[in-house]
């Protein structure tokens, strides 16, 4: 089959959990032998040039679509749809008619929706949602705006995403939360694939580059992107005075969440938050690997969004100790009851718990424990998309 | 030969470098360590100080500390600091904020444009030199192993000018907040194994801050944290405080240490002093007496409107004098100008400022009855002085005040003006019940001495050297 993915971010050298998801996706599509295309546009213009991606767009046409920033996702997908120099800019970045178009995340689903009425009427549609958006969204936007934007501008986000959802030939969700929410609204194939993590081997190198970062001292490691709900839940969880950790233990934070945690007003705020934290900022791939097997513990101190969170698929498969909310383990729910996994939901749980987890012994979990955890890695997570892709494909 | 007994020390750097009027736990820290001083043998206990970045022990009598702050304070020195700062001192970044604000404001409203944009590049810049910072303080890191040997050559190094061995307690019990020397008790511990005690005294900067002028939360958790990793016990002066504090390490996550409640003494000494003719005066009249510096949180205003309530009532012929002995703090400039102007009460209010030990002790034997209406307290020393002066107290119930004085006290909700009227006037208007009172408090009430209070420290410290 001839797949083109669509998404809003490049997935070349992927930073953030919804690029690394699109990338594992378009590995095991190729590995089950189809011809994959990855097409879309630049959600925002930080991201760098890649082929097939038109470039973030200019932010008058954005803002007279939508004004707030935080819906500019929203915008993009509007702009491309009904925008014919928009659209075609796009179209021109297809190079072939596809079987099946896999649209990741509802913004660009209008646009597929015109592309095939147009171009491919033959092909079948595939949603790959990776959360509840709108509620996702509502969350997001609380934060900043008056309840009643919220509220209209989350209409407009649940409006596009039961667009996606019914219009689709096949739905993929990450969690069972999602997909049941999601079957109320089609009687077509519906698929789980949770998000997972790659396999790594940390070298000396990599340990070495941990090491630096660590000054050897026992440390709890907390990575994550600079998408809002990391942050909050950052400070939900970790405001109020932070004690859990002794003047030669520290808390290690990397990837762009560590850039908007260190200029936030509420570090300094919290006692002892900022002289126990260190930050990373973005690091490479193998000092990731190294501080992730010289972490004492994996902290996931998440208090919003749905969908699942990669960084747990991550914590697990590390072998460390995972504290983490609810809210983080969603789809990851079989392994609340690991060994060395405890679950904390309130602020001051959480904080309790890092600090006895922190004074025990290094975990040492058995192999076959382990071997449970192979379930995180991506190729089980998605190890089922290509006999669904089949079936939806074959749908008539 | 060596002796090898451990060494109980008394930290003594508050006391020893105070160049201020006396304070109550300056006072706490002078009687503990008199008191201590009786009980064990001369080379058993010693004083010591922080030097710098060390402690080094301080060779002067424990009953030379009294007198050791006056020395080297020159009239200037005492009346500059006496002289309250014009403006409430910032962070460090609320100062720049603040610094760029008036920038912005003076500036004429055609560069303001200008001027905006460039504090904003400012900003940005300031955040990624910190950030750089941050991240250039870990590049330099040196490798594992170099690491490791200068850590252990650390060590080495403070452990041969310490004064401390293996073993000895440490007790630490003033304003440790102030000092540089409270992150080190850690290391004490865990490095060299000397045993911590120090004191809590209450958590009203985290669990009041809008009673305080400046937003000290931050600073206060951290210390209340250090204070917990970094002892073997800490003592609460009351049961109050010691749930307080257990609370807050539950809700932070902070260490969990031992504690135990201590009682601060309350026998006042013998005083001898001038009296002044302001206080001669006001003993000729009856007067009710509230010992206490004047805050929001000591609550005068509800004595204030408890009076306004009783002159309404056509009673203000028969109202005796309120006395407020105590310095004027932040926030009560407004219900000290209500005082002063409301012409119901204004003659019935007398404030007296740098009252001396035999001044306060006269005012303490001559008032009708001793009244303490605070929203919250870390213990009540004015209460239980009063108690200890055979006075009858009229309180509020909140904080650690009922443990004062138990059944002893009258307690009043400090939220109801017209309880405290109520009460008040029950008071003022019957003196045999007032009597009565009094009786039962002379009889029952247990002065609590510093020498038992020091007797609790020293049972604590056996428990460690026991352990």
């Amino acid at each position: 089959m001839k797949i083109l993915v669509l998404c809003t971010y490049p997935i070349k050298n992927p930073l953030h959990g919804g690029q690394l998801r699109v990338i594992n996706i378009v590995d095991v599509y190729v590995n089950a032998g189809h011809e994959v295309e990855v097409a879309g546009v630049l959600g925002s213009d930080s991201y760098p040039a890649e082929r097939g991606f038109e470039s973030y767009p200019e932010a008058k046409h954005l803002a007279k679509l939508m004004p707030h920033p935080f819906m500019s996702d929203w915008a993009i997908g509007e702009l491309y749809a009904s925008n014919d120099v928009y659209f075609n800019a796009l179209v021109t970045k297809i190079s072939f008619t596809p079987d099946l178009i896999h649209v990741e995340q509802p913004w660009l689903f209008a646009f597929a929706l015109r592309y095939k009425s147009i171009y491919a009427s033959t092909s079948k549609l595939i949603y790959g949602s990776q959360n509840i958006e709108h509620q996702l969204k509502q969350a997001i936007l609380s934060n900043f705006l008056a309840q009643n934007m919220v509220e209209k501008y989350s209409k407009l986000v649940e409006l596009t995403e039961l667009n996606a959802i019914t219009s689709a030939d096949g739905v993929i969700c990450v969690s069972e939360n999602d997909l049941e929410w999601t079957r109320q609204f089609t009687t077509k194939p519906t698929q789980l694939a949770s998000n997972g993590v790659s396999p790594w081997l940390a070298d000396n190198t990599a340990l070495n580059e941990a090491r630096k970062i660590s000054d050897i001292n026992r440390f709890a490691f907390f990575c994550a992107s600079a998408h809002p709900p990391n942050l909050e839940g950052f400070f939900d969880i970790f405001s109020q005075g932070f004690g859990s950790l002794t003047p030669d233990q520290s808390l290690v934070v990397a990837g762009g969440v560590s850039y908007s945690i260190s200029s936030d007003y509420r570090l300094k705020k919290s006692a002892k938050l900022f002289e126990r934290t260190v930050f990373a900022g973005y690091v490479s791939q193998s000092c990731l690997n190294g501080l992730l097997d010289t972490a004492h513990c994996i902290v996931l101190p998440l208090t919003q969004g749905g969908g699942t969170n990669l960084k747990t698929a991550e914590a697990l498969w590390s072998g460390q100790y995972v504290i983490a909310t609810s809210i983080a383990m969603r789809g990851f729910e079989k392994y609340i009851k690991s060994p060395g996994v405890f679950i904390a939901d309130t602020p001051a749980a959480f904080k309790r718990k890092l600090r006895e987890v922190m004074n025990l012994p290094k975990l040492q979990l058995s192999r076959i424990e382990m071997d449970k955890r192979r379930a995180v890695l991506w190729e089980s997570t998605l190890g089922s998309l290509p006999d669904f892709i089949q079936l939806v494909g074959n749908n008539r | 030969m060596t002796d090898i007994r451990p060494t109980i020390w008394m930290n003594v750097t508050m006391s020893a470098t105070w160049r201020r009027p006396a304070v109550g736990i300056l006072r706490v820290e002078q009687e503990i360590c008199l008191e201590l001083q009786k009980i064990y043998p001369d080379n058993q206990f010693k004083l010591c100080i922080w030097n710098r970045d060390h402690f080094i022990e301080w060779c002067d009598k424990a009953s030379q500390l009294k007198t050791k702050n006056l020395v080297g304070m020159s009239l200037q020195d005492s009346v500059e600091k006496d002289i309250p700062l014009l403006f409430p001192v910032l962070s460090k970044n609320q100062a720049l904020v603040s610094i760029a604000q008036g920038i912005l404001s003076l500036t004429p409203a055609k560069f303001q444009p200008i001027v905006n944009r460039l504090l904003i590049y400012l900003k940005a810049k300031l955040i990624k030199i910190r950030l750089v910072r941050s991240r250039i303080s870990l590049s330099v890191t040196p490798r594992t192993l170099l690491y490791h040997l200068r850590y252990i050559f650390k060590r080495k190094a403070l452990a041969e000018q310490s004064i401390f061995k293996k073993g000895d307690v440490l007790i630490s019990i003033g304003m440790d907040w102030n000092y540089s020397y409270l992150k080190t008790f850690y290391y004490l511990r865990k490095i060299y194994g000397i045993k911590i005690v120090t004191c809590c005294y209450d958590l009203i900067p985290v669990v009041f801050p809008q009673y305080l002028h400046l937003d000290i939360v931050e600073k206060f958790t951290s210390y209340f944290l250090d204070v917990a990793e970094g002892s073997d016990v800490t003592l609460c002066i009351s049961k109050q405080t010691e749930k307080d504090f257990n609370a807050l390490l539950d809700q932070t996550g902070g260490r969990k240490v031992n504690t135990r409640v201590f009682t601060l003494g309350d026998n006042i000494p013998e005083s001898h002093g001038e009296i002044s003719s302001v206080v001669q005066d006001l003993i000729e009249q009856p007067f009710i007496l509230f010992v206490s510096s004047i805050e929001r949180r000591k609550n005068h205003e509800v004595l204030y409107k408890a009076y306004h309530l009783l002159c309404l009532q056509g009673k203000s012929e028969d109202l005796p004098k309120m006395v407020f002995v105590g310095m004027a703090g932040w926030g009560v400039d407004d219900l000290l100008k209500d005082i002063e102007l409301d012409p119901l009460t204004q003659s019935l209010f007398v404030q007296l400022n740098h009252v001396n030990d035999a001044e306060l002790q006269l005012l303490y034997v001559k008032a009708l009855f001793c009244v303490y209406p605070s929203f919250y307290e870390g213990w009540g020393l004015p209460v239980s002085e009063a108690l200890a002066m055979g006075k009858l107290v009229i309180s509020s119930d909140q904080g650690s005040l009922p443990e004062v004085g138990g059944a002893l006290v009258i307690y009043v909700d400090p939220w109801n003006p017209r309880d405290w009227a109520q009460v008040l006037w029950q008071f003022i208007a019957k003196p045999e019940l007032r009597e009565a009172y009094e009786k039962e408090v002379v009889a029952n009430y247990q002065i609590r001495t510093w020498s038992d209070t020091a007797l609790s420290v020293s049972k604590v410290v056996k428990s460690l050297l026991d352990d």
